[in-house]
Order: structure tokens, then sequence, then C-alpha cells
């Protein structure tokens, strides 16, 4: 497994610092008609895990793992024709080259190219709601 | 002198004139006085004694019992259920038959939390789809995504899990699991699946 760093997009709706509080916790909570996620690149046969949420920054930190399983064509065979595909286990090899494929896609472009290559906008954060977090995290510094 | 009762008996049963008076066991209780008994059968002194009534493998005055051991389920076949003594601790489950074009929300979970609290989520779904390497299924609570599964696969049903959690505010909470496709070629995607979600009191 490794971690990434992703740009967020969507809309933040609210920022609770009592639910920040909480260990793991964000205290933040997103729109259900436009909700926080990572932008939203193809990483490969990985499957990811959110890890926390960088609001100062726009970024979310995800756990990446590859998948353990390979869908592929028979020797011959027509990769569009369901009948000439199978699944097997993926090697260790493969694996790694899950991995490496997801992290040379995200650290190979910058943040403004993730955002332009996956057609979606900034986050959307008020101005309320970044001072409300600032001032959460500017406390704990102390 | 031995004492005597009515009707000229004494209490053993035996009448002062040498008659015997029999006992009778009763169904009500265990108990077997000291006396003389008519003969008769236990299952005819307590109907209750069948082998219906016994546990399969035990043999009880050689009725060998049949009744078969149950396991009992808190949730059977509710698309949606809620347990839980209070609302500060509720586990609910939704499961259905989905299906569905491109992106979209597969299942949903609304979630009536009373204060504030965690969820707690974890999904399960056998999924394949009509393209390879086009679609992923995500999960979201409250708005933000948790987690992104590997491809759904052409050729055959593929099983999925997750597990995310997110501390909440009171009030309707959703959790939801949607498809998302990276190719942008149509893709038509079946599946059956569940969420399960819990609202453990915040410690």
């Amino acid at each position: 497994m490794m971690r990434l760093k992703i740009p967020l997009t969507g809309t933040v709706l609210s920022y609770d610092t009592e639910l920040a509080e909480y260990r793991g916790s964000s205290g933040i909570a997103g729109d259900l008609n436009d909700p926080i996620r990572p932008v939203p690149i193809d990483l490969g046969n990985v499957s990811w895990r959110l890890i926390a949420i960088d609001l100062e920054n726009d970024l979310a930190e995800i756990e990446v793992k590859p998948s353990e399983n390979i869908n592929t064509v028979r020797d011959g065979g027509n990769p569009d024709n369901p009948e000439d595909r199978f699944t097997r286990p993926s090697t260790e090899q493969e694996r790694q080259g899950f991995l490496n494929y997801a992290k040379n896609l995200v650290e190979s472009h910058t943040k403004d190219e993730l955002y332009a290559m996956s057609g979606k906008k900034r986050l959307v954060k008020s101005e309320e709601i970044m001072r409300k977090y600032q001032e959460f995290h500017s406390s704990k510094e102390k | 002198m031995s004492p005597v009762a009515q009707n000229g008996v004494d209490k053993q049963g035996v009448s002062i004139n040498g008659v015997q008076v029999e006992q009778a066991l009763n169904a009500a209780n265990e108990t077997v006085n000291k006396g003389v008994y008519a003969a008769t059968t236990l299952s005819a002194v307590d109907a209750d004694l069948t082998v219906g009534n016994i546990k399969d493998t035990v043999t009880i005055f050689g009725f060998l019992g049949t009744l078969a051991a149950t396991i009992s389920h808190d949730n059977q076949d509710s698309a949606v259920d809620t347990q839980g003594n209070n609302e500060t601790q509720k586990i609910y489950c939704q499961t259905a038959g989905v299906g569905g074009n491109d992106d979209g929300v597969v299942l949903t979970l609304t979630l009536d939390c009373a204060q504030a609290t965690v969820i707690e989520a974890a999904f399960f779904v056998s999924a394949r789809c009509t393209v390879a390497d086009a679609l992923k299924l995500q999960m979201y609570i409250d708005g933000i995504a948790q987690g992104e599964t590997t491809y759904i696969v052409l050729d055959d049903y593929h099983q999925f899990y997750d597990i995310g959690n997110k501390a909440v505010s009171s009030g309707n909470r959703v959790v939801y699991l949607n498809t998302h496709n990276y190719t942008g070629a149509g893709v038509a995607y079946w599946g059956t699946g569940g969420i399960f979600a819990g609202c453990p009191k915040l410690a």
C-alpha cells in the first residue's frame, strides 16, 4: 500500500469544531449534490481509502491498495467480448506495477494539471468555514 | 395411634380397615409421593411429553427428541431495518438488487442521528458491467467520499466491500454507494449488495 495526495473537488457544507476534536475526524460535511471527493482521475487497477482532508491546501490524503485480481484477455481473444476475458490473481510484480502507475500519474502532474485532466472545479468553501478551520488548527498548534 | 384423616384413611393412603387409596401423578409438578399408584403412562399424565418437544439427540423417559436447533436472526428479509435500544446506538441495513448505467447512486441509506455521533459504514456488492476497466464503486458518508473500489469486471460477478467512518452532527445523515465511469463510454452495470451502517454513541 502507499499514500498519495490528490486535489479535492466538491462543495464544503459545514465545518464543526466539536466534531473535529475527535481523533480521526475532519469535522467537515459535504454537499450531497456536490460531495467532497478527490478529483476523478483514473488511478488504474487500485482501490483507495480516505485518510485525511486538508482544507488549507484542498488536498485529500488517500491510502492506495493494488487490486488482488486482474481482468485480462485470452490469447487471440477480443477484448470487448466477455467470453474472451477472464479474471485471475495478480502477481506481486503486477501489483507493484499498479501502485507505480497511480503514483506516477499523480506525482508527474501539477495540481492545476490534475484539475484540468479531471474537468472538475476546485473545492468550494466559504470564508466562514475557512476561518473556523484555521482558528481550530491554530489552537491545536499552540 | 396413627392420625386419622377424612373418610377414615390415614395419611399414607391406607384406610383404617385395610383398603388402599391410590395416589396420582400431577403434570403441574415433579413430586411423586410415597404410596400406591394405578398403572399409567407418563405421556398420559402430561401430554407435552412428546418427541417433538424434546431437543434432538436427547432422550427423556424413552422419548428420543426430534426438535431441531434453530438460529434466531436479528434481521431477516428486510430491505431496511434498524436495531438498537436507543437512538444513540443503532444499526441499519439496506439490501437491494441494483443496476444502472454509468455514474449513479445505486444504494442509499439515511440515518436519523439524534445526537452527534460517528457513523461506521460498510458495504458489500457483487457486480459486473459491460465495459472493461470502466466502472468503480464509491462510498460516501455525509457528503464526503470515503473510498473507491478497483474496477468492476466484465466477465463475471466480483465481490467488493469497503469500510469507512465519519463523525457527524445530529440530524439525517446519508450514506450512499455510487458507480463512477472512467471511460466515458456507455456502461451498463448489474449488482446486488447492501450497506450496513451504525451510529455508536460518541465517546
